[in-house]
């Protein structure tokens, strides 16, 4: 039986200048029909690459040659434009990452469904209005008559993905091809996508194939994962293999870096040392040898790349020592040192009372001016050497309000405490150097005219004067601190590698030797061997220096690794407050645990039997002001939500706004008792 | 010898229409220095019959005063490219000053600055300037002025706009968060991540310097007879146009050259940029001062 997709031997080649970027190496690939495949890998994996390929929608700066493309057993030459075009949205189909970006603005929902129906004529003319509506319901869209004739921007953004997905299957493609569907979502709504495509890829007919960075978020999604890495295909198994029993080191290490929401969290989080190499140089010998912890060094690996070799359970893994990686621990459980005693943490560094910030915004069409309320009456503390996570979603205020803290937006009312010696005092502005910020875009948030010396000495110029060159000892040491060579002050931000850049920009942070460090989304950006690197760094600097961090963050199990004390909140307003480990194991809101539920889990077997708390819309919905914000969503909300605002109790340490909080608790027991006894930790033991 | 070559590599880097523009302007730029050298005749000196046609000894022929016109079309780029250049220059940076100060600001200053901006903006080009010569007279530095000052505004609003992009960049909050001033950040941050694009902007404003300099003076309000300049050279070819039709091409040619040149400068610069990250905004609307 062929497979809905076959491709063999495809190599492409990116020209850009004189250089030559060899974005795929000699790529096999075999999805059989009805067949859900995962293709993880990091930036420059080139994993994007082959789903371009496929659908023959290179760029033109791309060379290629491909031994073999067929697509439900009809061969495919990639240079044949007609074919190809007739392929397109009919057999193969894709959604892309962006559905903002990938749909006409000026055209209907309903009308760009209707493109392909008409262009591949799969339906007669007259029907083509119910087929659009068919689609939409098949995507789980309620009011599809509705729908169909709204704009893209009428829509939020799950709507949004979803009516792309409806599009994608209108030609009823044999394969679905969806490169990052869900990295521009909500976790909620990326949940909720997710689950779709899984569905629809196991329904039928089609198979579907998710280009993801994420290895979390396949475990639930496919039958078969594909690990990619600088252009090639490192390891392909079942689900349950990849995830159990890695047999390439890479694998194994993506696995380790991924911060789990069970199990100890005071360990170190795995990560690869080095970055993904440049894909301009052909070296002999294994691409992932210079950070590999099974083949560093050894001769074989150096000179002969590895062939793919047959792995226990049906898998192949591109690597000479495909057992060996088991015996090597990725993870170490480190006894975190903590840094303050809780004596400490109780006295606050930075207090914030009942802070309000709206936004006023003139309406183009409608020429009104609307309010918006960003934050609500947020009190926040944070305590001398305390590690506090805020998470919520888009649009819940958060990252307002750490703009606030930091001055870069006026509260409209409230009060901004700050230690002085033992007292509390009012301040309106922060002392220069008494909070630091890092941000989610290291790419941003670094002058690319400067150099990386003089960026890390600038808080100290604006301090205390002179020029940049004063304080090169200081950078050397503080290049140090974040694990970088003291050569790096010379370069540039732009010649720096994402990890790298952020690096720098935490040694900008530490420059001044602030109290308080706010980190904004900022491993978002990273890859994931990165992610746990940065991490691990900020565990490691506050141990030694011992300041607070206030971490920002829709990631609720790099939150859980990181963070002492979790605050959550939703449309501006604190929904539940409380220690890290009391409100993993028992939340007691119900967008708490909306939430909680909604994060992906490295582990095919926990996913199978997970159960998520279903709420309804999503974040970007209007949040209603009177009475609980989060009632139009809540899955247990009665009259008296619209009417009286639920009040978070300060004097517990496990605060929650919720009138009806121990309802919301036992409901949670039912959903989350099986994720509980599945001993996820295997995974990273081996 | 290698020196020859990293300059010949070097060259090789740059993009075709950079090259074009500087090899285009340079001969202007050199008779501006030193007329000279390539001139053949005086500018003033009063040489044989007038409305004589091309010949060896005067290759575009003379004019209606019997002075070689070849001769006086090099000695007229000295107070063109002056003139084009110096209000550029001065456009350039008052309106880049304003510009980015109010982008960057924002907010009531921003709109206050640029409402006066707008109505700078709203008079018609040559009668403001034709205003501001009449009443100041037809020296060379008011000339200059008023013409800085017919272009500052679209400099001013171009450059706002690179300012409010500038304003929300990550680096210019980093600089805030650690307590830099405004003005700290408008020269650390803000002015070297958009001259690039400015400068492209100021090639731009250079090349309609040269037409509305040449305007004016077809007017009659740039320099004045007997000193040479391409518009009131041409405006002394459209009266004899019947005579003597070959005049006008000579000044003609000088004005299409360095306006073209000034364009493709701004071109190459622009292409030159492109591929970094730093540019502001983008270049194309570069096109619509």
């Amino acid at each position: 039986m062929p497979g809905a997709l076959e491709v063999d031997g495809l190599s492409v080649t990116y020209r850009a200048g004189r250089t030559l970027v060899h974005a795929l190496d000699d790529v096999a690939l075999t999805l059989p029909p009805g067949h859900r495949m995962a293709i993880v890998g990091e930036s420059g994996s080139g994993k994007s690459t082959l789903g371009l390929a496929v659908m023959g929608l290179l760029p033109g700066n791309a060379a290629f040659s491909c031994q073999r493309l067929s697509i439900d057993g009809t061969a495919i030459d990639l240079r044949n434009t007609k074919q190809l075009r007739s392929l397109r949205g009919n057999t193969v189909s894709m959604v892309f990452q962006d559905a903002k970006a990938s749909l006409d603005p000026v055209r209907t929902v309903g009308s760009q469904i209707a493109e392909p129906l008409r262009v591949h004529r799969v339906v007669p003319k007259r029907d083509i209005g119910h087929e659009v509506e068919r689609l939409l319901r098949d995507v789980e869209i309620k009011r599809p008559t509705q729908t169909a004739r709204q704009y893209p921007h009428e829509l939020s953004g799950g709507m949004r993905q979803r009516a792309m997905i409806a599009a994608a299957l209108a030609g009823r493609p044999t394969v679905l091809i969806a490169d990052e569907p869900t990295s521009a979502l909500d976790v909620t709504t990326q949940a909720a996508v997710i689950d779709l495509i899984g569905r629809l890829g196991q329904s039928g007919t089609m198979s579907a194939l998710l280009i993801t960075h994420d290895l979390a978020l396949v475990a639930g999604f496919a039958d078969s994962v594909t690990v990619m890495y600088a252009g090639r295909i490192v390891e392909t198994g079942s689900v349950d293999e990849i995830y159990s029993a890695p047999a390439h080191p890479y694998t194994r290490a993506l696995l380790a870096s991924i911060p789990s929401l069970f199990g100890d969290r005071n360990r170190l989080l795995g990560s690869i040392p080095g970055a993904v190499p440049d894909l301009n140089l052909r070296l002999p010998g294994c691409v992932f040898e210079p950070r590999c912890a099974v083949g560093r060094g050894r001769e074989i690996c150096r000179t002969v790349a590895p062939p793919m070799i047959a792995v226990g359970g049906g898998g192949q893994a591109r690597c000479h020592f495909p057992g060996e990686q088991a015996a090597i621990p990725t993870d170490v459980v480190v006894p975190v040192a903590i840094s303050s005693s809780r004596a400490e943490m109780t006295t606050p560094t930075v207090e914030l009372r009942s802070i309000v910030k709206s936004f006023h915004r003139k309406s183009m069409t409608r020429g009104r001016r609307s309010r918006t309320v960003a934050v609500n009456g947020v009190d926040l503390v944070i305590g001398a050497g305390e590690s506090v996570g805020i998470v919520g979603e888009s649009g819940s205020g958060k990252t307002t309000l750490a703009r606030v803290l930091v001055g870069l937006e006026v509260a409209d009312s409230g009060e901004k405490m700050i230690r002085v010696g033992d007292a509390l005092v009012a301040v309106t502005r922060l002392p220069k150097d008494y909070v630091q910020f890092v941000f989610q875009d290291p790419g941003d948030s670094l002058d690319p005219l400067m150099s990386v010396g003089d960026i890390i000495a600038e808080p100290l110029v604006l301090r205390d004067g002179g020029r940049p060159n004063r304080y090169r000892n200081q950078v050397a040491a503080l290049l140090d601190d974040v694990g970088l060579r003291v050569e790096m002050a010379e370069r540039r931000p732009l010649e720096l590698s994402g990890g790298q850049r952020q690096r720098v920009a935490i040694a900008r942070a530490l420059s001044t030797q602030p109290k308080l460090i706010i980190a904004d989304e900022a491993v978002a950006s990273l890859d994931m061997s990165a992610r746990g690197q940065i991490l691990n760094l900020f565990s490691r600097l506050q141990a030694e220096h011992g300041f607070a961090y206030l971490y920002i963050s829709h990631d609720l199990s790099m939150v859980r690794h990181v963070c002492d004390r979790v605050v959550v909140m939703y449309g501006g307003r604190v929904m539940e407050s409380a220690s890290t480990d009391d409100l993993f194991v028992g939340p007691r809101h119900p967008y708490t645990q909306a939430l909680i539920t909604a994060v992906p889990v490295p582990d095919p077997r926990v996913e199978r039997q997970r159960e998520r708390m279903a709420i309804r819309g999503e974040a970007n919905d209007e949040a209603p002001t009177t009475g609980c914000a989060f009632r139009a969503r809540c899955p247990i909300a009665q009259d008296i939500c619209a009417e009286e605002v639920p009040r978070l109790d300060t004097t517990s340490s496990h605060g929650v706004a919720c009138h009806f909080a121990d309802q919301a608790a036992s409901l949670y027991e039912r959903v989350s008792v099986d994720a509980e006894i599945v001993p996820a930790e295997r995974v990273h033991h081996g | 010898m290698s020196v020859v070559r990293r300059s010949r590599a070097f060259v090789g880097r740059q993009p075709a229409p950079l090259i074009a523009g500087v090899v285009l302007l340079a001969p202007f730029l050199f008779v501006t220095l030193v007329p000279g050298i390539l001139a053949t005749h005086g500018p003033l000196s009063i040489e044989d019959r007038p409305l004589l046609g091309p010949s060896a000894q005067y290759w575009l022929g003379t004019d209606e005063i019997g002075r070689d016109l070849f001769s006086r079309s090099l000695y007229a780029a000295r107070n063109d490219i002056l003139v084009s250049l110096s209000s550029a220059f001065v456009a350039f940076t008052i309106g880049t000053a304003i510009g980015l100060f109010a982008g960057y600001v924002s907010g009531r200053i921003d709109t206050i600055v640029m409402r006066i901006v707008d109505v700078l903006l709203s008079f018609p080009t040559i009668v403001l300037a034709l205003f501001l010569i009449v009443v100041f007279g037809r020296r060379q530095w008011v000339q200059i002025l008023a013409i800085a000052l017919v272009m500052m505004p679209s400099m001013a609003r171009f450059s706002r706009g690179t300012g409010l992009v500038l304003r929300n960049r990550g680096y210019v909050e980093a600089s805030r968060i650690a307590g830099a001033s405004r003005w700290q950040i408008l020269r650390h941050h803000v002015l070297p991540n958009s001259l690039p694009t400015l400068l492209v902007a100021a090639s731009v404003l250079a090349s309609s310097a040269v037409l509305i300099s040449a305007s004016l003076s077809y007017l009659g309000l740039g320099a004045q007879p007997p000193d040479p300049s391409w518009g009131n050279m041409l405006r002394a070819a459209y009266g004899v146009v019947y005579q003597a039709p070959l005049y006008g091409i000579g000044p003609g040619i000088c004005v299409t050259i360095v306006s073209g040149a000034y364009i493709l400068i701004g071109e190459g610069l622009r292409r030159k940029f492109r591929t970094d990250r730093n540019v502001g905004a983008s270049a194309a609307t570069v096109g619509t001062i």
